[in-house]
């Protein structure tokens, strides 16, 4: 067990709203880096833009703060590049499930080691109060004050029918869980995704804190097997009544990263490029 | 204008593989000590469209298209009745009348009968060999070396197997041995094999590809799209040599954002596309710039707006490509005119985006992209990776990833090296990456940046002067219709006594204004564009102060003619 403030930025605090969800996200990440060792140089976060974006200022690690709905991509040039990182994806909801969809789901099929946890709040907060993609059908907004029309995106059972060979859901209020689920997705070799439902105290007035306390469960709790692919299909769709949390699936396949490594002694970002010979492509034109 | 030695063109149908036959009869000229232009005109069909691939081949330096058609292979009638016109007087025409009937007819043409498809059919070929059928025939008609043609057929299918090597040599034989006996001595300007040399036949493609491998580019992302998706092709064929990961990713905005990715990691990182797909990356243009990772990116430039012309060429984008994304930091815009540009520039471009860690942008067009020119081997001893301020170990403790200096560059460290950590932050930042909205931090910032702009322009020649220097008339241009315009030069000074100047603007940022000033000043100057907007004559008038004469501007979706350009040019002399 390592020290959880080897990962704090010196002499910084980060401007979250008092009793905002992405402390406790924070702290369940410091908490898995530390449980695991994990180094702060060969770890990258890739950034999205937006209060789950401002994450990386916070946090004592290489950081790629990228744009709104394309750190996946972003992610996924990092791992590609040099597979020897621990690459992981910080990003909101309006992020991940609105601008940046086809990414996730792309990203899934190609199944790329890197780890994607969503702060997903049902709301965009920096723009004060927007409702987002996962926002629940009825809310009402003052841009939208006859309630979203919409039906929410359910992102687990997409990124699961996708290809993601690690599919989860935590609880920013359940910290000690959550850090665990961050543990094993990271750990996870392959596309893994963790959503993190999270308040956001100053805007979403209805997934608040009491809200979500009174709906989650945990699976470890009940007889699921994250191995079982249609009881997992289940799983990531139930989201009513009451909500799971916990691993929902988990399996092992070839990564996309694996065969670009194998093509060079080293990483791609470390092989060296001082003399290419390319005489033998110039023959090819011959 | 006629002063080549064989001008050939063949028309069919999509899928009957006319773009196999432009490449192996260009390289099969070129192998026999030829020069070779050859470009393909084709609508955006997978089948039944009409595709063209005309050659030009000369025993001196040739670099464009011209007009005129010595021999015409039709392999329909629809290639006859589009360009039967174009065939000069006592040219050839080779078709099949057993496989069809063109409406056209001309009495001043020899008409060759070739019955391309029952010499296929009779030998149990695929149907798709009749294009090297028709190769044997006119190699037969020009008494050129069908070995030289069936050395590179053999090349060329190699790695399918030695069944479809002999399926092709068989049928360019078979086409071969019908004219060598029907119509012998038909054509009078018989091209025998030449000496041999180690010249080669490429794609400006080709060329941005073996830059990119020899510079060590080590990702590209590129989703498909014409003209640049043979870049696709030919790294699909080289990666595992070259121990490259190329993605082809959901769209052209995952592309630029993996890329980029990739190039913060510390891989040397490239993705091509043309006008439509740079539009979806221009997000991604700015947080490279933002950021400050090295990024080349090729645009082969074709018409617009929008779809346009999907498979036909022009210079359109210089602008766009010039000031694409918000906010201001230095975008390098090259703009190679040749395979052999293409090839110095793109390994260049490598160098210049870790140089100025700045996105590099080498812009070409459908016509340079696509059509194939002859070259002497690329010399290669002359080129060093210069991976610039990348500092890999012994970080100094008080590391500043942003440091502001006089060049606006800063080291640089990647993940994974012990003590380097920042923020590669696309919000505005001090320093050391952390987010920044200070007003005197944002200023020093901005202006490390724009520092580059300045950094960059005496990094790279961004001009060339072609022909007479003392010549008080001056032609101006950029990218592929560098070659229209030197073979128009030449031609000029061969046959009308007139030796003009060729001002080629290589660099449209940082823009070589005074280099400009410097070649035109005091001189009548012919602005030559694949435009309709004169978009490099603005940027003259504005950082050069100078005012085109003339323009000659072409903006139909095809490349200038050679011979055509002549015209225009004595028309405003």
């Amino acid at each position: 067990m390592g020290d959880v403030h080897r990962y704090d930025v010196p002499d910084t605090w980060p401007t979250w709203c008092p009793g905002c969800g992405n402390f406790g996200i924070w702290h369940a990440e410091k908490a898995a880096f530390a449980h695991m060792d994990q180094a702060p140089d060969t770890t990258a976060i890739v950034a999205g833009i937006g209060c789950s974006g401002n994450f990386c200022y916070w946090m004592n690690t290489y950081m790629l703060h990228s744009l709104h709905g394309r750190s996946i991509p972003a992610a996924q040039g990092v791992k590609l590049a040099n597979d020897d990182l621990t690459v992981i994806v910080h990003a909101g909801d309006g992020d991940t499930y609105g601008e940046g969809l086809g990414h996730l789901l792309h990203a899934a099929r190609r199944n790329v080691d890197i780890s994607v946890f969503v702060h997903d709040n049902q709301v965009y907060g920096l723009t004060t109060g927007q409702p987002s993609p996962t926002s629940m059908q009825g809310t009402r907004w003052k841009v939208a004050p006859e309630g979203v029309i919409a039906s929410p995106v359910t992102p687990l059972p997409l990124v699961l029918v996708a290809g993601a060979t690690f599919v989860a859901r935590g609880f920013s209020g359940q910290n000690e869980h959550l850090s665990t689920l961050m543990e094993k997705a990271i750990q996870h070799k392959g596309f893994s995704v963790l959503d993190i439902a999270q308040p956001c105290v100053t805007f979403n007035h209805v997934n608040t804190w009491k809200w979500w306390n009174e709906h989650v469960y945990r699976l470890d709790e009940t007889n699921h097997d994250p191995s079982d692919y249609r009881s997992a299909f289940e799983k990531a769709q139930e989201f009513g009544d009451k909500i799971p949390i916990g691993v929902i699936y988990e399996t092992d396949k070839p990564t996309f990263n694996e065969k670009y490594r194998a093509l060079n002694a080293q990483t791609l970002a470390h092989v060296p490029i001082d003399n290419v010979d390319i005489r033998s492509l110039m023959k090819g034109h011959f | 204008m006629r002063n080549t030695r064989l001008n050939w063109k063949v028309g069919g149908e999509a899928g009957y593989g006319i773009m196999t036959v432009g490449e192996i009869f260009s390289r099969a000229f070129v192998r026999g000590g030829y020069f070779v232009v050859a470009h393909t005109e084709y609508p955006s069909l997978i089948r039944g469209g009409h595709n063209t691939f005309q050659v030009r081949i000369d025993d001196t330096l040739i670099r464009a298209p011209i007009r005129p058609i010595d021999i015409l292979v039709a392999l329909n009638a629809k290639t006859v009745d589009l360009h039967l016109d174009e065939v000069v007087p006592g040219g050839i025409v080779v078709h099949d009348s057993k496989s069809f009937q063109a409406a056209k007819r001309r009495s001043d043409v020899t008409w060759c009968d070739v019955p391309l498809a029952q010499l296929v059919k009779d030998l149990h070929l695929p149907k798709v060999t009749l294009n090297m059928a028709a190769m044997g025939a006119s190699v037969a008609l020009i008494g050129y070396d069908l070995e030289v043609l069936n050395d590179v057929i053999h090349d060329f299918f190699e790695d399918k197997g030695q069944e479809i090597v002999e399926q092709n040599v068989t049928a360019a034989s078979a086409g071969h041995a019908y004219v060598a006996k029907t119509y012998p001595n038909v054509y009078k300007g018989g091209m025998p094999r030449m000496a041999k040399t180690d010249r080669i036949t490429l794609t400006g493609n080709d060329a941005i590809c073996m830059g990119a491998l020899k510079a060590g580019m080590k990702f590209i992302a590129i989703y498909p799209m014409t003209p640049t998706h043979n870049i696709m092709t030919y790294m699909a064929a080289h990666k595992a040599d070259y121990g490259v990961a190329m993605v082809q990713p959901e769209d052209e905005i995952a592309g630029i954002n993996m890329a980029i990715g990739a190039s913060f990691a510390g891989a040397r990182s490239m993705v091509a596309t043309s006008g439509g797909g740079f539009s979806l990356m221009v997000e991604g243009l700015g947080l490279a710039g933002m950021t400050e990772n090295p990024l080349v990116i090729v645009e082969g430039q074709r018409p617009g707006p929008s779809t346009a012309l999907a498979t036909r060429t022009a210079q359109g984008d210089l602008r766009f490509c010039m000031h694409a994304s918000q906010g201001e930091f230095l975008r390098v815009v090259v703009a190679p005119g040749d395979p052999e540009e293409c090839f110095y520039q793109a390994f260049n471009a490598f160098n210049l985006a870790d140089a100025l860690q700045t996105p590099v942008l080498l812009l070409t067009d459908k016509h340079l992209a696509t059509s194939y020119f002859t070259a002497a081997p690329f010399d290669t001893t002359g080129l060093h990776v210069d991976r610039g301020m990348l500092l890999t170990h012994d970080v100094p403790a008080d590391f500043k990833r942003y440091v502001s200096t006089p060049s606006g560059v800063s080291p640089r460290t990647i993940p994974g090296t012990p003590g380097g950590i920042f923020n590669s932050n696309s919000d505005e930042h001090d320093e050391r990456g952390y987010v920044s909205e200070q007003s005197r931090i944002v200023a020093k910032l901005v202006d490390k940046r724009c520092a580059k702009y300045f950094t960059a322009a005496p990094m790279v020649d961004g001009v060339k002067y072609h022909g007479n220097p003392a010549s008080g008339t001056v032609l101006v241009g950029w990218g592929s219709t560098k070659g229209a315009i030197l073979d128009a030069v030449d031609y000029l000074r061969a046959h009308d006594g007139v030796d003009l100047g060729f001002l080629q603007v290589l660099y449209m940022s940082p823009f070589p204004s005074d280099k400009v000033r410097a070649q035109l000043a005091d001189k009548a100057v012919i602005l030559i564009e694949n435009n309709r907007g004169a978009q490099l004559g603005s940027l003259i008038k504005e950082h050069a102060q100078v005012r085109p004469d003339h323009t000659i501007l072409l903006y139909d979706g095809r490349a200038f003619f050679a011979d055509d350009l002549v015209q225009s040019i004595k028309e405003v002399l």
